[in-house]
C-alpha cells in the first residue's frame, strides 16, 4: 500500500469528498460536448455501462434530446468551466433541463469521479493513444483515472490525496526518475493485458481494438475510439490501440498478443469505421477466375479482419464492428442499447424477398428459411415480389425488431426523391443483397436505433445470399447464437459449401466463395437475438458429438415442398441448402445439405465419411478448436429410399486417417 | 392531332415565385418529342417535365401536341407536361416551348460547409439513391483524396472535391451511372461522375443539387447535360464537374429537372423513348441581369 499522502488541504479533500460520487447515487444520463475527448473519457470511464454518457455536437442535438428523453433517468450536462456560456453549453443545458456542471479541467474532473480509488491509470490527456488505453482500462476494472496535462509527471504529490494500492502508467513520459518514480509501466500491450490480470484477477473474455487516430481527419472523423471504453465496461475487457489502420498490422499485432501472452479471447471487437481500421481489400475471386464483373463494379471485395476466409481458411473468433456515422451517434446507438432495452418479444420476425421478382432459386431458400422459423414457433411475416411496395418497406421497418432483407439492395430508410423516411429502426437489421455496406442504410439505421447489421461488401448470388441467410438464422434460432457466433458459422458454412463445389468440380463455386467473404457484422458480437421458441412441429436434423465422432440424425419427415418458378425445395428442418440442384423431370430441387460448427476433441482436426456416397468437408480452426463441417449425401448411391437414418462421420488427425479401419 | 399553344411566361413566374427575364444573351425553340409504344391499349401517364423559371431563364410559348390523349400543363416548383389517356398503338406526343437565358456570370467563392443553411438549402443535403452521401465509399473517397488536398490550403472544399473526381475517377464510355459504381469502377459516365460530384459535396456539409439540362447546341439525341449547384453566400451557383465549368457556365444551357427527377417518365403502361430539338430564335433587347457586375470568372 502507498503511504498516504498528508500535504493535500483538508478544504480540498472536504471539497472532493463532497464533490465525489456517492456510492448508491441515483443513476443520471450524462451529457458531454463530443468535441471534448478528454472529458468524455473521463466520463465514460466513471460511469461504464452502468449510466448512459451521451456525448453532444450541436449539429445533432435533437437526436441527443430523443436519447436523453428516452431514457428515464434524470439528465445532467457537464462542460468546461472555459465553455460555459457559449451556444453549445445553452443547447445542453436545454436538453438537461437544468443548468450545467463545469469543471475548470480534467483533473479536476477525475478528482470528483473517483474519491478513494484502489488503483489508479495515469495517462497523458493530450496523447489519444494513452487517454483511449486508460480510459479503456479503467472502465474495465473499475481503476481510477489520473490525467497528467503538459509534462507533469506522476509523484506521490499529485496522486494526494489518493492512496491507491497500485498505479499504472499508460504512457512513456509519466514517470519520475531515481526514487520518486511511481508506477507500473502500462504502454505495450502486452503490459496492458498483465496489469488487467493483476487489478481484476481475471482474463479478458473480449479483444477489443480501436484506432486513436480516428480523432483525425478533415471531413467528420468518426472519432469512434472516444466511445470504446463503453465497449470496455460493458465486455469487462481493455481497449488495444493498434498501430495502423492496417488490416495485415492489427492482425499481426493481435496474432502477436494472444500468441506471447496466451490469450484466447471469445470474441473480437473492432471499434471504429473503414477508414481507422481497413477491411482486407481481396480481388473478386470471381472477376479473377474469368467471370464476369459483377453488377455494381466491383472488382474487390472488403473483407472484414479477422476473417481468416480469404486465406481459404475457417474464421475463428465471432468478430463486430462497433460502427457510426461519428462519436454522438455511436454513443447515442450504445445508450439505447444498454438502457433501454427491451426484449424482443411479440413482434415477428419479417422477411422481405426477391423485390426484383429475378430471384427465383434466393426466394426458394428464402420460404425455406420462413417455415423453419415457423416451424420451431417463431412468429414471420415474410412478403415476396410485387407484395413488397415502399409503404410495405417503411411499415415492416416501424414493426419489427428483426427485418431480414433479401434481393436487390434498396434504400429502405430515404424517401423516394431523398431524405430520411423513418422514425425508429428495428433493434437487427440483415441485408443480404449486393453491396449493402456501402449504401446510406447502414449509417442511417445505427441513427434511427439499430444495433446491429448484417451485411455486404461484394455482389452477392441469390442461392449463396439466401444459404447464407438460412444458415445465420439456424445457428440463432436452434443454437441459441449470438449473432457474432451466428455470422461466423454462416460464412464459415458458404466457405466450406464453396469447397464442396470446387471438389465436385462445379463451374461457378468462386461465386460462393466471394459471399463468404463479402458478409460482415456490424454491431456488437455478443447481441443475442431472443426469439421465441417452442416444441417443432416436424422434427430437425440433429447431431450428437462424442469423443469420436459427429452423429447426424435425419428424420424421414420433410417441411412441406415449396415451389418458386421452376424450383423446388423441401428440405428437413435445419438442413442446409444453398445453390445446389437436381434436374429432374419436375424442374430443379434445391439439393439438401447437412452442416454445423462444433468444438471438438483436441487433435481432432478432420471428418470422415460415413460411407461411399457423402461429400464431405470439414475445416479446423486450431485457436478455438472448432470443425466446421459440410455433407452431402447422394441418396441414390446409398440406396436410401427414405433419406433418412443416423450417419457416423469419424474424427481423425488427419484426411488420411479416414482409410484406416475404425479401431 | 391536337396542338395546344399557351403564353404562359407572366402566369408561371407569377406561380414560381421569380421574375421572368426580360433580356436575354439567347433564346431557343425546343421541343421534347416523346414516342409512347407497348400500352397495348392499358391506361398511360406520361409526365414531361418543363424547365423551370428561375433568375436566368424563362419559358414562354408552351405548345403541346397530345394526339388523341388528354394533356396538363402543371406549374409550380416542378413544373410539367401530364399526358393520359389509352394508346393502343404507339404515339408521339410533344411539348415545345421558348426559352430565353440571361447570362450567369458568378465567380465562384471558395465554399466551406454550411453553417445553419436555410430551408432551401436543407434538402440539398439529404442523402437519397442517387446521391449516396451517407454511404462509407464516399467518406473514404473524402477522406483519402481531398483531405490531404485541403491539408494547408484556404478550405475550398468544392474545387478539391472538384479536383479529386475528375483526377481520381475519370470519364469512360466504358464507365457507370451510379455514384457507388463509379466509386468501385474507378470510371465513370458523365451523370455518374456528377452524381458522385453531388453525393461528395452533401457528404462534406456542403449543400448541392443535382441539376439535368439541355444543351441545345448538343449534337446528341437528348442533349443531356448535368452539373451541380452549390449553395454558398445565399445563392446557387452552377459547377459542372463532367463539362469542366468551374466559374464559367454556358450562357445557352436549360436548367430542366433537379435532383433526378426523369425528363420523360412513364408512370403506368407504355415504353417511352423521347428526342430533344433545339433552334435558335431572335432574342429580346439585352437588360441587366443580377450577376451582370461580377468579375470575368475564372476558368478550370
Amino acid at each position: 500500500m502507498m503511504k498516504s499522502h498528508r500535504t493535500a488541504s483538508l478544504a480540498a479533500a472536504a471539497l472532493a469528498l463532497l464533490l465525489s460520487r456517492p456510492a448508491a447515487a441515483e443513476k443520471s444520463v450524462h451529457i458531454v460536448e463530443a468535441q471534448d475527448a478528454s472529458f468524455a473519457a473521463l466520463l465514460i470511464a466513471a460511469h461504464g455501462a452502468a449510466e448512459p454518457v451521451l456525448l453532444f455536437d450541436p449539429a445533432d442535438a435533437e437526436a441527443v434530446r430523443e436519447t436523453a428523453e428516452s431514457i428515464s433517468h434524470p439528465r445532467v450536462c457537464l462542460v468546461r468551466a472555459k465553455r460555459a456560456g457559449t451556444t453549445a453549453a445553452g443547447l445542453l443545458a436545454e436538453i438537461a433541463g437544468q443548468p450545467c456542471e463545469t469543471a475548470a479541467g480534467p483533473v479536476e474532473l477525475a478528482r470528483r469521479l473517483w474519491s478513494e480509488p484502489k488503483f489508479v491509470v495515469a495517462y497523458r490527456d493530450g496523447d489519444p493513444a494513452s487517454r483511449v488505453r486508460a480510459a479503456g482500462f479503467a472502465a474495465a476494472s473499475g481503476a481510477a483515472l489520473l490525467p497528467m496535462v503538459g509534462d507533469e509527471r506522476v509523484t506521490a504529490e499529485r496522486l494526494a490525496p489518493w492512496t491507491p494500492e497500485s498505479v499504472f502508467l499508460a504512457s512513456d513520459d509519466l514517470s519520475e526518475v531515481g526514487d520518486k518514480a511511481i508506477g507500473r509501466r502500462m504502454v505495450e500491450a502486452n503490459e496492458l493485458l498483465a496489469a488487467f490480470r493483476a487489478v481484476t484477477g481475471a482474463a479478458p473474455k473480449t479483444l477489443i481494438l480501436t484506432n486513436p487516430d480516428d480523432l483525425r481527419g478533415m471531413f467528420s472523423p468518426s472519432a469512434l475510439s472516444t466511445i470504446a471504453a463503453v465497449i470496455a465496461a460493458v465486455h469487462r475487457s481493455p481497449v488495444f490501440p493498434v498501430p495502423s489502420p492496417d488490416p495485415e498490422e492489427i492482425e499481426q499485432f493481435a496474432n502477436r498478443l494472444m500468441k506471447t501472452q496466451d490469450f484466447l479471447p471469445e470474441q473480437i471487437v473492432l471499434v471504429g469505421d473503414e477508414l481507422s481500421m481497413r477491411s482486407h481489400r481481396v480481388p473478386d475471386p470471381v472477376l479473377a477466375a474469368g467471370g464476369p464483373e459483377a453488377r455494381g463494379g466491383g472488382t474487390i471485395v472488403r473483407v472484414e479482419i479477422f476473417s481468416e476466409i480469404q486465406r481459404d481458411r475457417p474464421q475463428q473468433f465471432p468478430v463486430g464492428r462497433i460502427v457510426a456515422e461519428n462519436s454522438v451517434y455511436a454513443s447515442l446507438s450504445l445508450a439505447r442499447g444498454l438502457h433501454v432495452r427491451s426484449p424482443m418479444r411479440g413482434k415477428p420476425v419479417i422477411f422481405l424477398a426477391n423485390a426484383d421478382e429475378v430471384f427465383a432459386l434466393g426466394e426458394t431458400i428464402s420460404r425455406t428459411t420462413v417455415d423453419d422459423l415457423r416451424n420451431v414457433g417463431v412468429p414471420v411475416r415474410s412478403f415476396y415480389r410485387d407484395e413488397i411496395t415502399p409503404e410495405i418497406s417503411r411499415q415492416a421497418l416501424a414493426s419489427t425488431d428483426l427485418l431480414v432483407w433479401e434481393g436487390h439492395p434498396r434504400d429502405l430508410t430515404l424517401e423516394e426523391s431523398g431524405g430520411v423516411a423513418i422514425e425508429s429502426a428495428p433493434r437487427v437489421v440483415i441485408l443480404q443483397g449486393c453491396y449493402t455496406l456501402d449504401r446510406n442504410d447502414p449509417m442511417i439505421l445505427i441513427e434511427k436505433g439499430t444495433q446491429a447489421i448484417v451485411a455486404t461488401s461484394a455482389a452477392i448470388y441469390s442461392a449463396p445470399g439466401s444459404g447464407f441467410a438460412r444458415a445465420l438464422f439456424d445457428a440463432i434460432a436452434h443454437d441459441g447464437a449470438d449473432l457474432g457466433t451466428a455470422v461466423r458459422n454462416a460464412r464459415n458454412y458458404l466457405l466450406a459449401l464453396a469447397q464442396l463445389k470446387r471438389e465436385r468440380k462445379h463451374p461457378g463455386w468462386q461465386k460462393t466463395y466471394r459471399a463468404a467473404l463479402a458478409f460482415s457484422l456490424w454491431g456488437d458480437p455478443t447481441y443475442r437475438v431472443e426469439l421465441p421458441s417452442g416444441r417443432p412441429d416436424v422434427r430437425p436434423i440433429t447431431w450428437k458429438l462424442d469423443e469420436t465422432a459427429l452423429t447426424l440424425t435425419i428424420p424421414r419427415r420433410r417441411m412441406r415442398e415449396v415451389r418458386v418458378d421452376g424450383y423446388r425445395a423441401a428440405p428437413a428442418p435445419r438442413a442446409m441448402l444453398g445453390g445446389v440442384v437436381d434436374r429432374d423431370g419436375k424442374g430443379r430441387k434445391a439439393t439438401e445439405m447437412f452442416g454445423t460448427t462444433r468444438q471438438v476433441p483436441p487433435g481432432r482436426t478432420h471428418l470422415c465419411a460415413p460411407s461411399k456416397g457423402w461429400t464431405v468437408v470439414s475445416m479446423y480452426a486450431p485457436a478455438t478448436e472448432t470443425l466446421t463441417m459440410l455433407a452431402m449425401p447422394q441418396w441414390k448411391e446409398l440406396d436410401s429410399g427414405t433419406e433418412s437414418g443416423e450417419f457416423r462421420f469419424r474424427l481423425v488427425a488427419e484426411a488420411d486417417d479416414c482409410d484406416d479401419p475404425e479401431p | 392531332m391536337i396542338a395546344r399553344s399557351i403564353a404562359v411566361a407572366l402566369a408561371f413566374a407569377a406561380v414560381a415565385g421569380t421574375t421572368p427575364v426580360h433580356g436575354s444573351e439567347t433564346a431557343w425553340e425546343i421541343t421534347i418529342a416523346a414516342r409512347i409504344s407497348e400500352a397495348d391499349d392499358k391506361p398511360v401517364e406520361v409526365h414531361v417535365a418543363l424547365p423551370p423559371d428561375t433568375a436566368h431563364q424563362t419559358i414562354s410559348q408552351i405548345d403541346v401536341i397530345d394526339r388523341g390523349l388528354t394533356s396538363d400543363i402543371v406549374l409550380g416548383d416542378e413544373p410539367v407536361v401530364i399526358f393520359r389517356g389509352r394508346a393502343d398503338d404507339s404515339r408521339r406526343v410533344s411539348v415545345t416551348f421558348r426559352v430565353d437565358r440571361a447570362p450567369r456570370r458568378t465567380r465562384l467563392p471558395a465554399v466551406r460547409p454550411a453553417v445553419d443553411p436555410p430551408r432551401q438549402a436543407l434538402d440539398a443535403l439529404r442523402p437519397a439513391t442517387l446521391f449516396p452521401s451517407r454511404s462509407i465509399l464516399v467518406r473514404e473517397f473524402l477522406e483519402t483524396y481531398v483531405g490531404p488536398e485541403l491539408k494547408g490550403s484556404d478550405g475550398d472544399m468544392v474545387r478539391a472535391i472538384y479536383k479529386a473526381i475528375r483526377e481520381q475517377l475519370p470519364h469512360s464510355a466504358e464507365g457507370k451511372s451510379l455514384p457507388l459504381d463509379v466509386l468501385r469502377r474507378r470510371i465513370g459516365l458523365r451523370i455518374g461522375r456528377e452524381r458522385v460530384f453531388t453525393a461528395c459535396l452533401r457528404s462534406a456539409g456542403i449543400p448541392a443539387r443535382f441539376v439535368e439540362g439541355i444543351d441545345p447546341a448538343s449534337k446528341t439525341r437528348r442533349k443531356r447535360v448535368f452539373w451541380n449547384e452549390v449553395w454558398a453566400n445565399g445563392q446557387w451557383y452552377p459547377v459542372s464537374l463532367s463539362r469542366a465549368w468551374l466559374g464559367r457556365f454556358p450562357d445557352e444551357v436549360v436548367a430542366l429537372t433537379f435532383d433526378g427527377r426523369q425528363v420523360v417518365r412513364s408512370l403506368q403502361a407504355g415504353r417511352i423513348e423521347y428526342s430533344v430539338i433545339a433552334k435558335p430564335l431572335p432574342t429580346a433587347p439585352q437588360a441587366a441581369s443580377p450577376d451582370s457586375g461580377d468579375e470575368p470568372v475564372d476558368q478550370p
